[in-house]
């Protein structure tokens, strides 16, 4: 019954990964695609422009990672996020891996954050740019035909949007969102009263630079302004995503377990691991301490400081549902009590030693 | 305890795990399985439910010291993230012999997360437990 692991050659998991897909749409190369002499999309092309001169932001687009992509709040000071909201993004973060009832869980929409890490596509016309999310499958309208944010409106998950442009920006404002959703991994919540701006520039053929500021005075004590970027993806399409097609997880969640609940590891203890440890000469994985909690950087800094949740004394998992499969964090310990070094389980279930370097 | 792997090995899988990163797990992993628990089949398909938001199948695998048959049920990512990294849905077929790793279920039902799936000497990125979109 055992998988041989000691098979398994890296040449092969990126044929796996690389491998076309015959006649898919997924892998399809539009010939009306700007290309280096490679074959490869020039995304640092000029601009698409509608016949109105205003840059064309139809396309497939998704973010790029960044500190902002799991928390939004990564830029505002503790006495920024009103008690009640910093309580409930600490529950979240403390329960998060472990809450079946996540509107994601019961295969309802994202809200907000729906930008964040999934691929969208923009289709724009002189009146309404339309934004499709994959998964789920959501619309947003961005309505451009010179007409109002609605008054009172009925709160929906990805609230209401009106856009006008200054110069080549798209100035989006969008109200009318329910409470349902957090607006980022991290649990970070909003209320009814959350509004959002979103400026959207396409400095050239293949990226999306967006500015977000999040104003809700119910929960934040001043609006900020976030930014990301999104990266064209030419060479695929969105596919049909029906999330209760072939849901059967749902009779199957049982939330976090007393054996999990009862696990507490000593702050002390997180502060002899913090430390940077290498995996290869310039890849390294950092983890530190933050208002007690554990956290690490194993993506060189492509998404921030993510929390590790203790299993034990020495195994930490990094419990953001949002990420899939728990990546595990083994902590290795000399007989004079040194941290050497860390394995670190890839959520593909790959392991990766890591030697302490700091 | 799977062995280790070697560095060049690592920076195709870290690559990996930078740009497929989708932030839509359906559900929360850690709801449903613990990490820690962790086995190893192999196993003969009997069935493949292909949708979404995640593809499952189901294995006859023997225990070998046993002979006892227990059918598994192995959960995957859902089919948008698998055509993207290569698969179809006629990647799998009953009566073939698949070899992966998994985390167990929490409710003590025959259910597990895959990982490190084989089919065919070839190694497939199983998006567990993730989102369709990417």
């Amino acid at each position: 019954m055992q998988l041989r692991a000691c098979s398994i050659m890296a040449p092969i998991l990126i044929a796996a990964v690389t491998m076309p897909g015959i006649a898919q749409w997924v892998n399809y190369v539009p010939a009306t695609v700007p290309r280096t002499s490679d074959g490869k999309p020039n995304l640092i092309a000029p601009v698409p422009r509608t016949a109105a001169g205003k840059p064309d932001l139809t396309g497939v687009w998704r973010t790029i990672g960044s500190k902002y992509t799991l928390n939004v709040a990564a830029s505002l000071k503790p006495d920024e996020i009103q008690p009640w909201a910093a309580e409930a993004s600490r529950r979240s973060l403390a329960n998060f891996n472990f809450n079946k009832d996540a509107p994601r869980a019961l295969c309802l929409p994202h809200g907000p954050k729906a930008i964040f890490g999934n691929l969208f596509k923009i289709v724009q016309s002189p009146s309404v740019l339309v934004f499709l999310h994959e998964s789920p499958d959501n619309f947003r309208q961005v309505l451009t035909d010179g007409r109002k944010l609605p008054e009172d409106p009925n709160p929906s998950w990805l609230g209401y949007s009106v856009g006008h442009w200054e110069g080549d920006t798209l100035v989006v404002e969008s109200a009318g969102f329910n409470d349902k959703t957090t607006l980022d991994a991290f649990g970070h919540p909003h209320t009814e009263g959350l509004r959002i701006t979103e400026r959207f520039r396409r400095p050239d053929f293949g990226h999306l630079e967006i500015q977000i500021t999040f104003d809700d005075p119910k929960a934040y004590n001043r609006p900020w302004t976030i930014t990301a970027t999104a990266q064209l993806r030419p060479d695929t399409e969105l596919l049909e995503f029906i999330c209760n097609e072939n849901e059967q997880d749902s009779g199957h969640l049982v939330g976090q377990t007393a054996e999990e609940a009862n696990v507490k590891v000593p702050a002390s203890v997180f502060a002899k691991y913090a430390g940077r440890y290498e995996i290869s000469p310039g890849r390294e994985i950092v983890v530190s301490v933050e208002d007690d909690q554990l956290m690490v950087d194993y993506l060189q800094g492509r998404m921030g400081n993510i929390p590790l949740f203790p299993r034990s004394e020495t195994k930490f998992l990094v419990a953001l549902a949002a990420l899939g499969p728990p990546a595990l964090f083994e902590f290795f310990t000399d007989s004079s009590g040194n941290v050497k070094h860390l394995l670190w389980r890839t959520r593909e279930g790959d392991e990766v030693k890591a030697t302490r370097i700091r | 305890m799977h062995s280790r792997i070697t560095i060049p090995i690592l920076a195709s899988l870290v690559a990996v795990a930078v740009v497929t990163t989708p932030l839509s797990a359906h559900h929360s992993f850690a709801a449903e399985f613990d990490a820690l628990k962790r086995v190893n089949f192999t196993g003969v398909v009997t069935k493949v439910d292909w949708g979404n938001p995640h593809v499952w199948f189901f294995v006859d695998v023997k225990d070998e010291v046993t002979g006892t048959v227990t059918n598994w049920g192995a959960e995957l990512g859902g089919p948008n993230i698998l055509i993207r990294n290569g698969w179809s849905r006629h990647t799998l077929k009953i009566g073939m012999v698949v070899s992966f790793a998994g985390s167990l279920a929490k409710d003590g039902t025959h259910r597990v997360n895959a990982s490190r799936i084989v089919v065919d000497g070839k190694r497939l990125d199983a998006a567990s437990s993730e989102g369709a979109g990417r």
